[in-house]
């Protein structure tokens, strides 16, 4: 009960309500999500990527890696943005002054930036629908993928957060994710086409075995057997980025208390 | 051997400067005995031996009374001084034995003084800035504490130390028993610093306090009646759901307060509440915190001297505690008509039939009760309250710490 009264507040009070108080800001950051998929849309219909052979349907590709790339990127944004927020506008200390541990905190401050992503998801996969895309969905390995892909995301927004926590001002790491998802994941073109080198950068994104998995559990109806290629190397990345995260989360955590700058800014 | 120098009650006349230096080291033990009259037991070594019939006098008399560890405690690591009756020594033996243990030591140690916050030989340090040293300080259950000192003192510190959001280098800070960091001591601590931050300015009161409460573990239902509740009585109701952005300072400094009160905590730690309101609004937080008189545990840290005047004890620290003395509140009544005679108060007069009274709070009662009995030949124009004569002498006492210590 407490959980889901606080997980309430994270996402309905602070996420949602706030979010939508900007009324501007709401209808910027939709047109962003959908923009992106008419534009590459469109230059697949004038290249005629869908002829391309390394990628039978190109728009269907595209739909795929355009949906789920916003929570690589823009969910790390959004955790590290709403720390940094918190700081500038004197929150963290009174959420740090409350019986939440501060994993706990990271871990709820991580949920609404899930729930936005996820409403960005589900929109541009309608979407996809609209542009005449086929989904052939296994759901079970569509929901195993999807979950490993969103404990992964965890992980990076730990990180990403624990590093605002201690820098306060400019994050590597959500400047990271930006680019990687852009240019290394596999989002609007396959990772095949990459320069060896830049292809061994893209196999350590979770982001990359994630899409791979996805599409063939969306599109194709693959079951987990024929996807356990993709799942092993996820299962791992997924894995290496919580521990990374956690430990550096307390270690921000501890260090902020330590050196007494949960208020500064 | 019994080195007990008096169980009399102590006066600044009777005052000696130990040359002990473990004593000297710690102002505050031999400040509390004398500013509060009760005894001073002061053992050559530092340390202090009692036997059982003085120590139940001693128990009887001062709630906190530093006496020497026996060995086997000593062989386990606990300090050698410690104060007998103090919750650190309770907190102490509480996190050395198990469980089943716990309830004896209650029976045995807990004798009717709880402290709600102890700091314990606590130090603080910014990179090389010393902001807090050696500062031991006990806030009894139910009492207002005002933290006063000036600027850089370390008041806000010893603030944020006790609400958790601070780890101190050495020494520790403990609520009701638990570390100031543990989720068990912070869901009984409210804490506020006057910023016009720490609140969501883009959604109503009501929104922010619930988020807050929902945090400390309130239910969504609780949390919303709570928050309704509170800024009803901090004279926000009919504004509870607007924008925070909408509100002014004094109604931000209102909802701050009522943000720290709203899971209903033993302990309000406040950081100057009423810093740039105006005079109304100024009124009205200060009518509601001395509401809280015995509800709650209340540590003040201020400069102005409305705040302090809601003290039980005002403590005047500038990086140690240098002097905590009872608040020495003073008490000015304006008279007009004829007096006559007004045994043990001195009456001066001021013209045209009007007579100040000064006297201490203590007598105020007695003041007006003789006032009374002169059957209205005397009308009350006016009653002031002070309570500068603290600070006052803890500013004093502080400029003769400095010459004697050679303090920079």
């Amino acid at each position: 009960m407490g959980v889901l009264d606080r997980v309430y507040a994270f996402v309905v009070i602070r996420g949602w309500k706030i979010w939508i108080s900007y009324k501007t800001q709401v209808f910027l950051t939709v047109i962003n999500w959908v923009i992106p998929v008419f534009i590459y849309f469109f230059i697949g219909l004038t290249l005629g990527f869908g002829k391309f052979s390394l990628v039978r349907d190109y728009t269907a590709f595209m739909v795929i890696g355009t949906a789920f790339q916003g929570y690589f990127s823009a969910s790390v944004v959004t955790l590290a943005g709403r720390i940094r927020n918190e700081e500038l506008i004197g929150t963290l200390e009174y959420l740090m002054a409350s019986p939440l541990k501060p994993m706990a905190l990271m871990m709820y401050n991580t949920i609404w930036g899930l729930v936005i992503n996820s409403m960005s998801a589900i929109m541009v996969l309608a979407i996809g629908a609209g542009l005449g895309v086929q989904y052939h969905v296994n759901a079970a390995s569509t929901l195993l993928f999807l979950l490993l892909y969103l404990l992964s995301i965890i992980g990076l927004n730990l990180i990403a957060g624990a590093v605002v926590l201690i820098v306060k001002q400019g994050n590597p790491v959500a400047l990271f994710t930006s680019v990687a998802s852009n240019l290394l994941g596999g989002v609007v073109f396959p990772i095949s086409i990459l320069p060896t080198w830049l292809r061994y950068i893209s196999y350590s994104l979770s982001l990359t075995w994630a899409l791979s998995g996805l599409r063939a559990a969306m599109l194709n109806n693959y079951g987990i057997p024929q996807l356990l290629g993709y799942l092993w190397p996820l299962a791992v990345l997924t894995l290496a980025y919580l521990v990374i995260g956690i430990s550096l989360s307390n270690y921000a955590f501890s260090r902020i208390l330590r050196e007494g700058t949960v208020h500064m800014y | 051997m019994i080195l007990a120098r008096s169980l009399l009650p102590i006066t600044n006349a009777t005052y000696h400067y130990s040359s002990n230096a473990s004593v000297r080291k710690n102002p505050i033990t031999r400040d509390r005995a004398l500013n509060r009259g009760f005894i001073s037991i002061l053992g050559a070594g530092g340390g202090i031996r009692t036997h059982a019939g003085l120590r139940q006098r001693i128990l009887s008399a001062a709630p906190l009374t530093w006496l020497e560890c026996p060995p086997p405690l000593t062989w386990l690591g606990h300090p050698r001084r410690f104060c007998y009756t103090s919750q650190a020594f309770k907190d102490f033996l509480r996190e050395r034995y198990p469980t089943p243990w716990k309830s004896l030591i209650s029976i045995f140690f807990d004798n009717g003084c709880v402290s709600a916050v102890i700091f314990n030989h606590v130090t603080k340090r910014f990179g090389h800035v010393i902001a807090v040293e050696d500062v031991y300080l006990e806030i009894p259950e139910g009492r207002i504490v005002v933290l006063v000192g000036p600027n850089g003192a370390g008041k806000t510190t010893l603030l944020r130390l006790a609400a958790g959001i601070l780890i101190p280098d050495s020494g520790y800070v403990s609520v009701y028993g638990y570390r100031s960091t543990d989720p068990r001591a912070k869901r009984r601590v409210g804490f506020m610093t006057p910023m016009d931050r720490g609140v969501y300015w883009r959604i109503s009161a009501v929104d922010n306090l619930v988020f807050f409460g929902a945090l400390y573990g309130l239910s969504l239902r609780e949390a919303r009646a709570r928050a309704i509740e509170l800024l009803r009585d901090l004279g926000l109701g009919e504004r509870a759901n607007d924008w925070v952005a909408t509100y002014s300072t004094g109604m931000m400094r209102r909802l701050e307060i009522a943000r720290a009160l709203i899971h209903d905590p033993d302990v309000l730690l406040l950081d100057e509440p009423t810093s740039g309101i105006d005079v109304d609004a100024k009124h009205d937080v200060l009518n509601f915190i001395r509401s809280l008189r015995g509800e709650k545990t209340i540590v003040l840290a201020s400069h102005d001297p409305q705040e302090i005047e809601l003290a039980d004890t005002v403590i005047y620290i500038n990086k140690r505690i240098l002097n905590e003395a009872p608040a020495l509140k003073t008490v000015k009544v304006l008279i007009r008509g004829d007096v006559g005679n007004l045994d043990g108060f001195n009456a001066e007069s001021i013209g045209q039939g009007e007579y100040v009274v000064v006297t201490s709070i203590d007598r105020f009662n007695e003041l007006i009760s003789r006032l009374a009995m002169l059957n209205g030949r005397v009308r009350v124009v006016d009653i002031d309250v002070e309570v500068a004569t603290a600070e006052g002498n803890a500013r004093r006492m502080e400029r003769v710490m400095r010459r004697r210590e050679g303090w920079a």
